[in-house]
């Protein structure tokens, strides 16, 4: 059916016979691109609409689904729980993408001039973003311990008072946070360098005959310039920022299973996500725990919407 | 000529779209083949286990007996994993571990399992404490699993600190000191006026929990009743306030490296928690081998975890399968379990098992396995629902934000709201 709509589209006026030659001079690439969308379809396309299918069910993950219409959803809407942890997600999205949004366009700016071992400071910036998330996350917990803790000892040697990281919910937000900027800054930092390298040296060149020194170059050249690569960053940190999971999910978890995936004190580390989880895979609602999923997508797809529209908006004059 | 070239090159491209094809296709069915339906012949079993389950050890003696049993060690999330298995209906293995905190899940759909009491464990089941066994019976009577190991709980402390402070150190003295949480709670005042920073528990929701671990009811009745406003609850809830007012719970997580930090220092020198919280105890502060000593808990005995051995239905040779079960859980196996991972042995004969109660250098030479026994001797028969842990999770909630400054009323009121909430819409 795709091979005889595409074809169409293709060619006007075809006969059958040659159609049918396009068709089959065609069916190879369609081969090639295959294996993707089978494999989507089954491990894509089917869980998401039956996770749609789910929502408007209730389901213990053993016995018989119950069709219960809209019952998930209007519990979602009055589920102070599930408010919680959008605020949650929402002060994490903010606490961690301003500040490696910022660090990361330093970042590249100085590998971006950097005369000497360029390639190993890259790597070097790009290491966190490879290694292993819960890795990582079992060390922040131990650097930010409250009574132990390295960074409670920093504080102190320089006469600070100790911070409760991790038993306060702000604390707990703000560790994830401090784990999400580590992990995503070098990453971002070197999408950076290749917008920034994109950018034409002759306009660099001739912003230093018209005397601006470096600083005024960054500002009026380099950002500017560098708007797709940041509308492209922001979007994807949307993205994943929103999505955000095991960072909280390791840093609060600890080894009880008497309160399991809960978010810690004051649920301060609930992300939407690890509610998600909780419901469906901790407390076995299946039905709940899908229609939470749903309700994540429709944040999520308000928020990239609003960066398009916004990034759209901004481009027109330009053109 | 044109032809002739171009027609090799799609051979080879149709190939490659075929195996696509095939293997997307095999993706999207469940492969049937070597589950239910299909006998097995060459009388091979397989079993489904979670790293530390059962020992390895004990493993490789009963798979060197038993050619054909193949032994999947599982990590992550079991429970969802064999979930999987069963909605799906296919690659069900014949023998599977069952966490006790999932057993109340499973035990919702007994018709998954077999139901062992109609093969001949009449030779055995008498060895497994009523309790245990209890916790894998449907209300019908028919007995889902046989037990692993249990987790009677104790109560671990250090004996130099309570030396140091001028407190009993014996462990019939300190059980006989804090034999009721009024006695504990007074005890942990005097260990403080010694040792200043010293607490006796970890968190208001560990004290809590175990508190509700030595509790008859917990959140849920057996007819679905909600219990989270009845006495018992209450009670738990009100000893975990108080002692956070008297200043004796640390307010940390259990487990974290606060707390490893907390036991190594001296400043939580009791802990108390079900005897496989020992290897916790062990990994964490080793340096402070020979220090420690363990007694009853304070307000008596409660049991912490512990899993089973089951069959599913879908297995055929359930004889087979039983006689595996039999054989991983005979006496000297549950030994050396015990030895090797710290589970603590669910079958009562294990516990005459020579060198058991040779006394254990971390404890000072104490013989640990006599406490818990006595533990396990006592222990009441208890009613847990599928539900109660998220009817039970708003309460730990509650109790972690009053360590944070909330007011314990507005706490109770507030976790008693969101517990009829999540058994309301379950």
């Amino acid at each position: 059916m795709t091979l005889t709509a595409s074809t169409v589209s293709a060619g006007a006026r075809t006969s059958v016979r040659s159609r049918r030659r396009r068709a089959v001079r065609a069916w190879p690439a369609y081969a090639a691109i295959a294996p993707f969308f089978i494999l989507f379809l089954c491990f894509g396309l089917y869980p998401t609409l039956y996770s749609l299918v789910l929502s408007f069910q209730k389901w213990n993950g053993l016995g018989s689904p119950e069709w219960v219409g809209l019952d998930n959803y209007v519990r979602l809407a009055n589920d102070d729980t599930f408010w919680l942890s959008v605020r949650n997600t929402f002060v994490i999205f903010a606490l961690s993408t301003i500040p490696m949004m910022i660090i990361a366009l330093v970042v590249a700016a100085m590998l971006n001039n950097a005369v000497r071992y360029s390639t190993a400071l890259r790597i070097a910036y790009f290491v966190p973003n490879i290694t292993s998330v819960v890795a990582m996350a079992i060390l922040f917990g131990a650097i930010f311990g409250e009574s132990f803790g390295l960074a409670n000892a920093l504080l102190n040697a320089v006469g600070l008072p100790d911070v409760s990281w991790l038993n306060s919910p702000f604390g707990i937000q703000l560790t994830i946070s401090i784990l999400i900027t580590y992990q995503w800054t070098g990453y971002n930092a070197i999408i950076f360098l290749a917008g920034m390298q994109s950018i034409d040296s002759e306009v660099y060149e001739a912003a230093k005959v018209d005397g601006a020194g470096p600083v005024r170059s960054f500002f009026s050249i380099t950002l500017p310039l560098l708007r797709p690569t940041m509308i492209f960053v922001l979007i994807v940190s949307t993205i994943t920022g929103l999505q955000s999971f095991t960072e909280a999910q390791v840093l609060t978890g600890g080894p009880s299973t008497t309160n399991p995936n809960s978010g810690g004190v004051g649920q301060g580390g609930l992300t939407m996500v690890l509610y998600f989880y909780q419901q469906a895979f901790s407390h076995n609602k299946f039905g709940y725990g899908a229609s939470i999923a749903w309700g994540i997508f429709l944040i999520i797809l308000v928020f990239v919407i609003i960066s398009w529209r916004y990034s759209v908006k901004r481009e027109d004059p330009t053109r | 000529m044109k032809l002739n070239t171009s027609r090799g090159r799609p051979r080879v491209v149709a190939y490659a779209a075929i195996t696509s094809l095939a293997l997307g296709l095999t993706a999207c069915t469940s492969d049937p083949v070597g589950s239910d339906g299909e006998p097995a012949a060459d009388g091979s079993l397989t079993m489904w286990i979670w790293p530390g389950g059962l020992s390895d050890t004990v493993v490789e003696t009963v798979t060197d007996d038993t050619p054909g049993l193949e032994t999947s060690v599982i990590g992550d999330d079991f429970k969802q994993k064999l979930l999987t298995g069963f909605t799906a209906g296919a690659d069900i293995p014949d023998i599977t571990g069952v966490k006790g905190e999932d057993m109340p899940f499973f035990l919702q759909e007994p018709d998954l399992f077999t139901d062992l009491n109609t093969l001949d464990i009449d030779d055995i089941v008498e060895e497994f404490p009523d309790w245990k066994l209890a916790e894998a019976t449907t209300p019908d009577g028919a007995l889902l699993g046989l037990p692993i190991d249990i987790g009677p709980a104790g109560l671990f402390y250090r004996e130099d600190v309570l030396a140091d402070a001028g407190l009993p150190t014996d462990p019939a003295e300190v059980q006989a000191a804090t034999a009721t949480y009024d006695d504990y709670f007074a005890f942990g005042e005097e260990l403080q006026k010694s040792v200043p920073d010293a607490h006796l528990e970890v968190s208001a929701g560990g004290l809590f929990g175990k508190v509700m671990g030595q509790s008859e009811t917990k959140f849920v009745s057996p007819e679905g009743e909600f219990l989270g406003e009845g006495d018992e609850v209450r009670a738990a809830w009100n000893l975990a306030i108080e002692a956070w007012d008297r200043g004796l719970i640390a307010g940390i997580e259990d487990g974290s490296p606060d707390w490893a930090s907390a036991v190594s220092a001296g400043s939580l020198p009791t802990l108390s928690g079900a005897a496989w919280y020992a290897g916790d105890i062990k990994n964490s502060v080793a340096d402070t081998s020979g220090l420690w000593r363990v007694t009853q808990m304070p307000g008596g005995p409660a049991n912490i975890g512990g899993s089973f051995l089951t069959i599913p239905a879908a297995t055929e040779d359930k004889e087979a399968a039983l006689e595996v079960i039999k054989a991983l859980l005979s006496p000297e196996n549950e030994a050396v379990m015990y030895t090797e991972t710290g589970n603590f042995p669910a079958r009562t004969t294990a516990f005459d098992e020579p060198g058991l109660h040779e006394g254990d250098d971390f404890f000072g030479g104490q013989d640990t396995v006599s406490v818990f026994v006595e533990a396990s001797e006592n222990m009441p028969t208890v009613y847990n629902s599928p539900l109660d842990n998220q009817v039970a999770a708003p309460y730990y909630t509650e109790l972690g934000n009053v360590q944070t400054g909330k007011d314990p009323e507005q706490a109770w009121a507030d976790a008693v709201a969101a517990a009829k909430e999540a058994l309301e819409s379950a």
